[in-house]
């Protein structure tokens, strides 16, 4: 049965619109962030979708889907902030002198704060396009944690091999089984390309992973669950067949960004990981990293819920803003310009603001038909925001140039007018 | 009363000033005027004076037989002098379906503007008390609420049996016979107590200059009796399709007794009765069949009938009135399938009358009724209520399968396809 819509038609457009807009102009103000960003979002996207699936879909196909997207989500997760991080120790490191070190870890942490504040933000919009229902992000965690559950005992598994034989599991367990197998499909391999390869195999994995779900549904009690380990099993099996690929492609990059000086290190210890623990163990202690990240990221959400006494709907909206505002601010410590960084901080509120009147809106009086009370509201809202652009900008022009930090009794009147302003405003309140 | 609806810009005013500090950054010191902007914009922002409103309802039709389609429309207006950005209303409807539109609005309204709710009910027997519908204003900045009622003075719908109506008034003029036979041959046949409403034709007065008592003559009537109306109030037409939707059975009973108010203003002596009541109840017999000849006053008898089915959750009772699902399997008999309950009915039709069934047709026992009916020599017209409600497969399935067995009865005698409010559909061919 599906509920009535958690926010209305305009609000949902001007949380996305205004989120995108934002982020596009983020990213073209850091062209190098490009990369991270679009990872992280797309990342973030395939979360929220994986979380529909896994509620909309209520049926073990549907647990199967959310199990193998979330492998993904939480690629990009990690991978977001990590290539950001990357990126950025390749343009910074070595530097010049000591004392630069901590102007470079802080540009880092900038640059790490505006991937992520995209991220966030986008997570956020798509939720509310999706109008998340209710118990989404419960079902949602049920199935994450059923598909870590698999390549987490797996990993345990081959490390355990590992302690007792002195050996890897690679060696004595993967071993066997990969020699025949890569016998029978190599001819195969070499014919197609890799990527229809590995599309031909997941389409014909989800039916299959379906039926097993079916088989499992018994033993476990739900039909999440069930999809979920299945995912997990497929998920394992492929971490173990490509981890050897995954470990050298990782390890190539580490080498590429890192500087020269620790390049022999880096090279050593992954050799010696290799050695004592074996690449299948190490990939699939990352893949159930990225899926715990996943798992926490929905247990914020829930606890949020909780704590806030909000519905998964009105959780959306106000991930928006926080990541929107998030990025903007990180992007203002590496040096964005004053116009994006007043225009973002503004476009946060109206975000904020959308969502929340939106949600009320539609739980009072329903979806349809609103758009004239919108528009007067939105209207509103929006005028007061160019007015405080204008005001923000007018300040910042009438300062002298480095006012802020070459000039300690500027710095302490400007602060002392803010907190003046925040001082009147809560006695008015 | 007041929301603390802006308190985030506090929490953003305080950020950016943290932040702003900590990093030497003027730009975010001077953004802090947006979210304190925000602040002031909700404190500031206040409904204009005390607000005015006036609101009239009005019901379409103004009195509504049952069954029948209601438009209601609330006109909200704005009699005060100052704009209100955001007017949100409600009208409460008590206990009536609601099969069109929205019983909720929200819009914004200048100083002589009004707003329009607009939605449809479906009428069910009664007085039906509509509460004042309430009313939520907000200032512009969504940060002042007050919430009241707007007193109407048309709160009431009404629902009757109509004393005459173009539906039966066309029924008859299409199939009746109203031409008055009872002619020579009616025969004494015993006298009993008067009763109120009896014909004053039908007073002994004799008796009553004798005894003073009033007493009323009964002829032999079963012969006298040209026509039959019978109302199919069994189970399975008394579950409603929706909630506060009227039944099936309770339709057939409605239009049964219309029709024999419109025979006895034609002059025209029918016998009445009624099919499917609780074993047990005080005007049936052991079989669940109520019956009454002409001069027993049909139309009384299914008044009381359908005052007892008002409201009536519905009983899943089986087709033969018993309670045993084993009585109920009907595979095969001499007399084509016939239950107690139609054997008995089959009984009390008088010879060669003609027999208007009411009937919802929700499943077979019609069919089987209608063809006995048939092979007896009876001319049959059955009446059945489209009973809407809902649109899920289930209502679909059931739709279908009533107009095949419509289609069946129209092999042996007339069908009307009868949708409350909407007039007389067509015969099936």
């Amino acid at each position: 049965m599906s509920e009535a819509p958690g926010r209305t038609r305009v609000a949902s457009v001007l949380v996305a619109g205004t989120t995108a807009v934002v982020v596009a102009l983020l990213v073209r103000a850091f062209p190098d962030l490009t990369v991270p960003v679009a990872v992280g979002a797309t990342g973030a996207a395939l979360g929220v979708t994986a979380l529909w699936l896994a509620v909309v879909v209520d049926s073990h196909a549907g647990g199967v889907g959310a199990g193998l997207l979330f492998v993904p989500a939480g690629i990009g997760a990690i991978g977001g902030p990590l290539a950001a991080v990357m990126l950025l120790v390749e343009q910074t490191f070595p530097v010049e002198a000591e004392a630069l070190l901590s102007v470079g870890l802080l540009s880092i942490l900038g640059h790490v704060g505006v991937v992520l504040g995209c991220s966030v933000a986008v997570l956020g919009a798509v939720f509310t396009l999706q109008d998340a229902a209710t118990g989404a992000v419960e079902r949602g965690m049920t199935v994450v944690v059923a598909t870590a559950a698999v390549p987490g005992v797996a990993g345990a598994g081959f490390l355990l091999v590992g302690v007792l034989t002195g050996g890897t599991a690679d060696r004595s367990l993967v071993a066997p089984v990969a020699g025949p197998v890569n016998g029978l499909g190599g001819p195969l391999v070499g014919l197609v390309p890799n990527w229809l390869f590995a599309l031909v195999t997941l389409a014909a994995a989800v039916p299959a992973l379906t039926v097993a779900a079916t088989r499992l549904q018994p033993r476990v009690g739900s039909r999440q669950v069930a999809g979920g380990i299945a995912a997990g099993l497929f998920t394992t099996v492929g971490a173990v067949a490509l981890a050897e690929w995954v470990y050298a492609e990782a390890v190539a990059v580490a080498l590429r960004r890192f500087p020269e000086d620790i390049e022999t290190d880096i090279g050593e210890l992954s050799t010696d990981m290799a050695m004592s623990v074996g690449e299948s163990a190490v990939v699939l202690t990352a893949l159930v990293g990225c899926l715990g990240s996943v798992g926490l990221v929905l247990l914020l959400l829930y606890l949020g819920q909780v704590a806030g006494s909000r519905s998964a709907r009105r959780i959306g909206a106000s991930l928006a803003a926080a990541g929107t505002f998030l990025g903007v601010v990180a992007a203002a410590t590496i040096g964005a310009g004053t116009v994006l960084v007043v225009g973002g901080v503004a476009a946060s509120m109206l975000v904020w603001d959308a969502g929340e009147f939106g949600e009320t809106l539609a739980r009072e009086v329903g979806a349809r038909d609103t758009g004239r009370l919108e528009l007067v509201h939105f209207g509103g809202t929006a005028l007061v925001g160019v007015g405080g652009i204008a005001g923000a900008l007018v300040v910042v022009g009438q300062l002298p140039t480095a006012a802020v930090d070459t000039t300690p009794v500027e710095t302490v009147a400007l602060s002392s007018v803010v907190v003046g302003l925040l001082a009147l405003v809560l006695a008015l309140r | 009363m007041s929301t603390n609806r802006w308190r985030v810009g506090l929490a953003a005013t305080l950020t950016l000033t943290g932040v702003g500090l900590l990093f030497a950054e003027p730009a975010l010191l001077a953004a802090t005027i947006v979210p304190l902007g925000y602040v002031c914009y909700g404190l500031v922002s206040r409904l204009s004076g005390s607000p005015q409103l006036r609101a009239t309802r009005t019901f379409d039709p103004a009195a509504a037989t049952p069954g029948e389609q209601v438009t209601v429309r609330l006109r909200v207006e704005n009699t005060g002098d100052g704009v209100l950005p955001d007017v949100r209303v409600v009208d409460r409807v008590p206990g009536l379906a609601v099969v069109e539109g929205s019983t909720r609005a929200g819009t914004a309204l200048a100083p002589g503007e009004a707003a329009t709710v607009e939605y449809t009910v479906l009428a069910r027997r009664g007085d039906h008390e509509f509460d004042p519908p309430q009313v939520r204003l907000r200032s512009l900045a969504a940060s002042t609420v007050w919430t009241t009622e707007l007193p109407v003075e048309t709160t009431t719908l009404t629902c009757r049996t109509p004393a005459r109506d173009a539906v039966t008034e066309a029924l008859l003029a299409q199939f009746g016979h109203t031409e008055d036979t009872r002619g020579e041959g009616t025969e004494f046949y015993a006298t009993r107590e008067y009763r109120r409403g009896d014909p004053m034709r039908r007073i002994d007065w004799r008796h009553v200059a004798k005894t003073g008592e009033f007493v009323t003559v009964q002829y032999r009537d079963q012969q006298t009796d040209r026509v039959a109306v019978i109302a199919d109030a069994r189970g399975p037409g008394r579950l409603p399709p929706a909630p506060d939707h009227p039944s099936g059975a309770a339709l057939a009973v409605d239009i049964a007794q219309r029709l024999l108010g419109a025979l006895d203003r034609a002059g025209v002596p029918a016998a009445g009765g009624v099919a499917g009541l609780d074993p047990g109840a005080e005007l049936a017999d052991p079989s669940g069949v109520a019956w009454a000849s002409a001069d027993d006053q049909p139309s009384r008898l299914l008044g009381s009938v359908r005052g007892h089915l008002d409201g009536q959750p519905g009983r899943t009772t089986t087709p033969t009135g018993t309670d045993t699902p084993e009585a109920a399997r009907v595979v095969t008999r001499p007399d084509g399938g016939l239950d107690a309950t139609a054997r008995a009915l089959l009984d009390r039709v008088p010879t060669g009358a003609q027999v208007f069934l009411c009937t919802p047709a929700v499943d077979d026992w019609p069919v089987r009724v209608g063809r006995a009916l048939a092979e007896r020599g009876h001319e049959l017209v059955v009446v059945s209520p489209a009973v809407t409600g809902g649109d899920d497969i289930g209502l679909r399935v059931a739709r279908l399968e009533r107009r095949q067995r419509l289609q069946v009865l129209d092999t042996v005698g007339e069908t009307v396809d009868w949708t409350p409010g909407d007039g007389l559909g067509g015969s099936y061919e």
